[in-house]
């Protein structure tokens, strides 16, 4: 038997979906023979007292994910996030740059530092990636400090405001599509498929409503992985050996019968009803990669 | 981020060898995984845990204590705390609310601080535990607090320098070095 704990918020179980996606997790560990606890903040001195450690919770390095995670590493408990693949995955720049070095196909971007904003080169950037572009700070997640320009004062006042949460940000080109791929891929093997939806009239699958705090999502169209195109498997699965071993969620864009890389997420989210629609051993799998790290 | 965190990441990616490396940059400003890889290379480190909550704090520690945040937005500061009332304000205010836990530190001893260049400590009882954190995390520059309890020095943190704070002789240090590895390296 092995003791798993499960590290999550308390967000977690607001949406109906997510939280019983958790219990289909705590369920599944349970009929393997295993134990599966929810621990939160509060019990981070406990980690080491498990076997292994599923984080569920948002992860970024400065967010008490990484810390959870960075506890299980360096006392040698399989965890789901590493903090390699969170530190990875959570700066857009470093998982670009480690796409282009093993030769993954991404949307053509560029990087900006705060000396990119004269307007030279603002029109040297547009020249090269086309207008709109997208805007991205690098350390972002749920599609927010993603923004779409197309004037050289909306790029400025965009990039002004993302510098201030780093030195340097993404420029990249706009490539409009229906909707976009997602591939949860474990260990490189392909766990689910779906279609992320663009909502009516927007241009990315979350967008927050003008004014208020909240998220309007596109439709989730999930397909069984086994009816995915090979070429997207392919680019998927390549997309995660650039970046290590582990939970991913790889977001393409098809282009012209190929398949460009979004981005690369760790954690990648996983809802009763959605991601596991068609392919219902996510829960079982992602058990037994965690029992067997 | 900074600009020299990119600095580092790129090396890395580049395959160049690189101090600090962006993993120990994260872990050496995070006070409970500086502590538990101080740990595990030997150092003397001040009993603490990790916590949202006063009183499980209040449980494992006893009063005075020191109480580090573990929220994205600080910037290296800390609380010293010596009563239920301050511990509370403190969790609260550092925690932003119960947002984020803090990590609370046994207060046995004295506390003390020093400035490192490369694990060069200006502060002659804190010396050698600078040398031991330049060892692990290879931080060029980074300013070290510790706590002295019955002449051995106990790491409580590590914190950044911001470069308005190096003095002339920190910046002729840190050229020098950069001049020699160009040397070295070409």
């Amino acid at each position: 038997m092995v003791d798993i704990a499960c590290f999550v918020e308390t967000y977690n179980f607001l949406e109906r979906n997510e939280a019983e996606a958790l219990e289909q997790f705590k369920s599944v560990a349970t009929e393997l023979g295993h134990s599966f606890e929810f621990i939160s903040k509060r019990n981070l001195p406990q980690i080491p007292l498990y076997d292994a450690l599923f984080i569920r919770a948002t992860t970024d390095p400065s967010y008490t994910a990484y810390v959870a995670s960075k506890i299980a590493w360096e006392n040698k408990i399989a965890v789901l996030d590493d903090p390699y693949s969170i530190r990875i995955c959570s700066n857009k720049i470093h998982m670009y740059k480690l796409l282009e070095k093993s030769g993954v196909p991404y949307i053509p971007s560029l990087y900006l530092s705060k000396d990119c904003l004269t307007e030279k080169k603002i029109n040297e950037i547009f020249q090269q990636l086309g207008r709109p572009v997208v805007l991205k700070a690098p350390y972002t997640s749920f599609s927010k400090y993603v923004e779409k320009t197309e004037s050289n004062y909306g790029f400025r006042k965009i990039c002004k405001r993302f510098f201030r949460r780093s030195d340097m940000i993404v420029a990249q080109k706009f490539v409009p599509t229906q909707f976009d791929w997602r591939l949860g891929i474990l260990d490189d093997e392909i766990l689910y498929a779906c279609k992320y939806f663009i909502p009516k009239g927007r241009w990315k699958h979350g967008t927050r409503i003008r004014g208020r705090d909240r998220m309007v999502w596109g439709r989730t169209k999930t397909i069984p992985r086994i009816d995915t195109p090979n070429r997207l498997r392919e680019v998927g699965v390549s997309a995660c050996k650039a970046i290590g071993a582990g939970l991913f969620g790889v977001d393409l864009k098809e282009v012209n019968g190929d398949f460009l890389v979004v981005e690369v997420n760790d954690n990648p989210s996983i809802y009763a009803g959605e991601e596991d629609q068609k392919d219902h051993d996510i829960y079982r799998r992602i058990i037994q990669y965690l029992v067997q790290s | 981020m900074k600009i020299g965190y990119y600095v580092s990441m790129h090396a890395e990616i580049m395959g160049n060898a690189v101090i600090p490396t962006c993993q120990d940059i994260l872990d050496a400003y995070k006070t409970p995984i500086l502590l538990l890889r101080a740990m595990k290379r030997g150092m003397c480190i001040s009993p603490h845990i990790v916590s949202d909550n006063v009183k499980d704090i209040e449980f494992e520690i006893d009063l005075p204590m020191l109480i580090f945040p573990l929220n994205p937005f600080s910037n290296g500061g800390y609380k010293v705390v010596h009563s239920e009332g301050s511990l509370y304000r403190a969790v609260r205010s550092l925690g932003m609310n119960g947002k984020y836990p803090v990590c609370a530190e046994y207060l046995l001893g004295s506390l003390e601080t020093t400035r490192s260049l490369f694990g060069n400590g200006e502060n002659p009882l804190l010396q050698d535990l600078a040398k031991e954190v330049y060892a692990e995390f290879r931080l060029p520059v980074f300013q070290l607090l510790a706590q002295i309890v019955e002449g051995q020095p106990y790491l409580c943190n590590v914190m950044p320098v911001h470069p308005e704070e190096l003095t002339a002789s920190d910046l002729k240090i840190l050229s020098k070095r950069v001049e020699d590895a160009e040397r070295q390296f070409g």
